[in-house]
């Protein structure tokens, strides 16, 4: 039967070429929209290449305090409160502490370069998956006797160095000589961003050794993705038991440790803080708004296709002469507008490709890599069924319904 | 086997409601032929509809095989129209897209056969009207007789028990219109009750019976 359907589709859309293409066109626009749309959110969210653990690594960027009269102060983590009170936890197998990416200015051959510097200890290389270019990443040893030692990505070491050799030369880097010992590749995720990284213990003062606010966040590690949650509440429980340096003033201290949907989601939540992060409704919204975007191209379509099954009604009355129900004849008319999806689907995979090739060659966002994966190439095909029946079953459900003697004349 | 227990049916318009049949009583035997006469838009053709469930009465009852269809859902009725009914129609309502024998195995796409047993029952219906020859081409690349033959392989190919054809000869000249008398001849030889519509007296005398429509009402 799905042979008979199939090519029977075939022709219809052969013999109307011109319907066919304007189908089409309303198809891989929508599509090609939703698909890079799809590309980044996923690459986003659920990121991959360097930070391709993240379904078993959450983070956490700040920890907020509250005092009496409402009182409420967010922060990011100080060095004394990750060593204290976060890098003895039970459930986590690494904690690493990472700044955030600043912009430092770097003085070499005579020019200055802006580039973003983040201070890490050697856990963060076990956490996130660097591919090395070129030499290695700094130890426990390099961090713990405060070496001047530097990581550069391979971005830099172009800028850098006209003949790409980086190793052994020295950066000066905030009236320091920094020795670079590896190159990794560029990263552009939220923890992989940045040009260089030296080891925390080489801060110019220490004092931040000694502060629970500061600019560190921490990346924690499970054994396996199982193990996530009960980071999370262990992550919880401990910040039930921080003092602050004014428990007077400062009575409650909450902190989650997110994935990275969660901090996205966290950012739209009206508590900062609450145990959920809000990130299934923040999905369903990108759904709703993904399929809001679809149904306008697919109401048009609806018409086009009202138009086309109505030459053919003819055809319809012969098939429920012959013993079509009405939900076989829906059945039909869906499989042919599905098909026509796909077919379409595949040109806005291509499309996609191409746009999303430009986008990282423009480099509008430093360093991106998001390319049509599998589970964009899943996602596409999901979002073109739904295409294919939101745009085809109205018309299909309405020409099923014809009288066969009123079809049979060509009264449709 | 068919019977029409006093069957009207009207059509209405935005002000107009027409009268197609009025209180009509028919019945026909198993392997009976007949014929239905009478002039253009005196009710033939709904009389055939009603017959074969294309249609359905506004008054009355219509009985096939001993069952009342009333109330009958649009499952129910593709069921039995798959079953119990073949239709050839004056056009023949072939479908331009697909080629002869998939056009003849169209009935059968509506029951569980396996794709090999639905090319082999289309084959033989195929080889009934003489097209065997004709299976892979489309119906636009034959002559008019041979479109109808080509119904007819469509209509006999899931073996209904009732053939029911609406002037299967009116586009076709004599020689072509003989050639498709001669094969539902043979076809109520062989057990398969026929309704025929037609305007030729001579093709309609072949038939067992003729039942004459006049103004919507069947008359002696």
């Amino acid at each position: 039967m799905l042979k008979n359907y199939l090519r029977i589709a075939m022709k219809v859309y052969w013999r109307r070429k011109m319907f066919t293409a304007i189908n089409l066109s309303c198809i891989v626009l929508t599509l090609t929209v939703l698909l890079v749309v799809t590309a980044i959110l996923e690459t986003t969210l659920y990121p991959s290449g360097v930070e391709h653990r993240s379904d078993r690594f959450l983070h956490i960027d700040y920890f907020t305090k509250y005092g009496s009269n409402n009182d409420e102060w967010s922060n990011g983590l100080g060095y004394k409160l990750i060593d204290q009170y976060i890098r003895p936890m039970k459930t986590a197998e690494r904690v690493a502490a990472v700044t955030s990416a600043h912009a430092v200015a770097v003085y070499q051959n005579d020019s200055v370069e802006q580039l973003s510097i983040r201070y890490a200890d050697a856990e963060y290389w076990n956490i996130l998956d660097f591919k090395i270019l070129a030499g290695r990443v700094f130890t426990l040893e390099d961090v713990e006797q405060g070496h001047f030692v530097v990581v550069i990505n391979a971005s830099t070491a172009k800028k850098l160095f006209k003949d790409g050799m980086a190793l052994g030369k020295k950066i000066n880097i905030r009236s320091h000589q920094y020795e670079v010992i590896g190159v990794v590749e560029d990263g552009f995720h939220s923890y992989s961003s940045g040009d260089l990284w030296v080891a925390s213990s080489t801060i110019p003062s220490s004092d931040y050794r000694n502060q629970l606010m500061g600019d560190f966040s921490v990346l924690m590690m499970a054994k396996e993705t199982s193990g996530v949650a009960a980071m999370k509440k262990e992550i919880r429980d401990i910040a039930k038991t921080i003092r602050q340096d004014d428990p007077a003033k400062w009575h409650t201290t909450k902190m989650n440790a997110d994935s990275t949907l969660d901090s996205y989601a966290r950012g739209f939540a009206s508590d900062s803080q609450a145990e959920e992060s809000g990130a299934s409704e923040m999905l369903m919204w990108i759904a709703v708004l993904m399929f809001g975007f679809m149904l306008l191209p697919a109401l048009n379509l609806v018409n086009l296709n009202i138009g086309r099954m109505m030459e053919r009604s003819s055809e319809i009355g012969v098939r429920k002469a012959f013993g079509a129900s009405r939900l076989s004849l829906v059945w039909q008319f869906l499989v042919e507008n599905v098909i026509l999806s796909l077919f379409g689907c595949v040109i806005a995979l291509i499309f996609t490709q191409i746009f999303l090739i430009w986008l990282c060659q423009t480099n509008v966002i430093p360093h991106l890599k998001v390319e049509v994966n599998s589970t964009v190439l899943i996602y596409g095909i999901v979002i073109t069924i739904i295409f294919g029946l939101v745009s085809g079953v109205l018309p299909a459900w309405r020409m099923s319904k014809l009288d066969p003697v009123f079809a049979l004349k060509g009264n449709a | 086997m068919i019977e029409l227990d006093n069957v009207s049916k009207t059509y209405q318009t935005d002000k107009v409601e027409t009268i197609a049949l009025s209180e009509v009583n028919l019945h026909v035997k198993r392997a009976e032929f007949i014929s239905i006469m009478g002039p253009s838009g005196c009710g033939k053709s709904t009389l055939l509809n009603l017959i074969g469930l294309l249609d359905k009465p506004n008054q009355g009852r219509v009985t096939i095989n001993g069952e009342t269809l009333q109330s009958w859902g649009d499952k129910d009725l593709a069921k039995l129209r798959n079953r119990t009914f073949g239709y050839i129609f004056q056009s023949f309502h072939l479908i331009n897209d697909l080629r002869v024998i998939d056009n003849v195995e169209l009935p059968l796409l509506y029951r569980k056969t396996s794709s090999r047993e639905r090319r082999q029952l289309a084959t033989e219906a195929l080889a009934k009207v003489g097209l065997s020859a004709r299976m892979d081409h489309y119906p636009n690349q034959l002559s008019g007789g041979q479109q109808q033959r080509v119904a007819i392989a469509r209509a006999i190919v899931g073996r209904p028990h009732i053939l029911l054809a609406d002037e299967p000869t009116g586009n076709l000249d004599s020689h072509m219109g003989s050639e498709v008398m001669d094969i539902l001849l043979k076809l109520n030889q062989e057990g398969t009750t026929v309704v025929m519509v037609t305007h030729d007296e001579r093709q309609a005398k072949q038939a067992g019976r003729i039942v004459r429509v006049f103004d919507g009402q069947l008359v002696a």
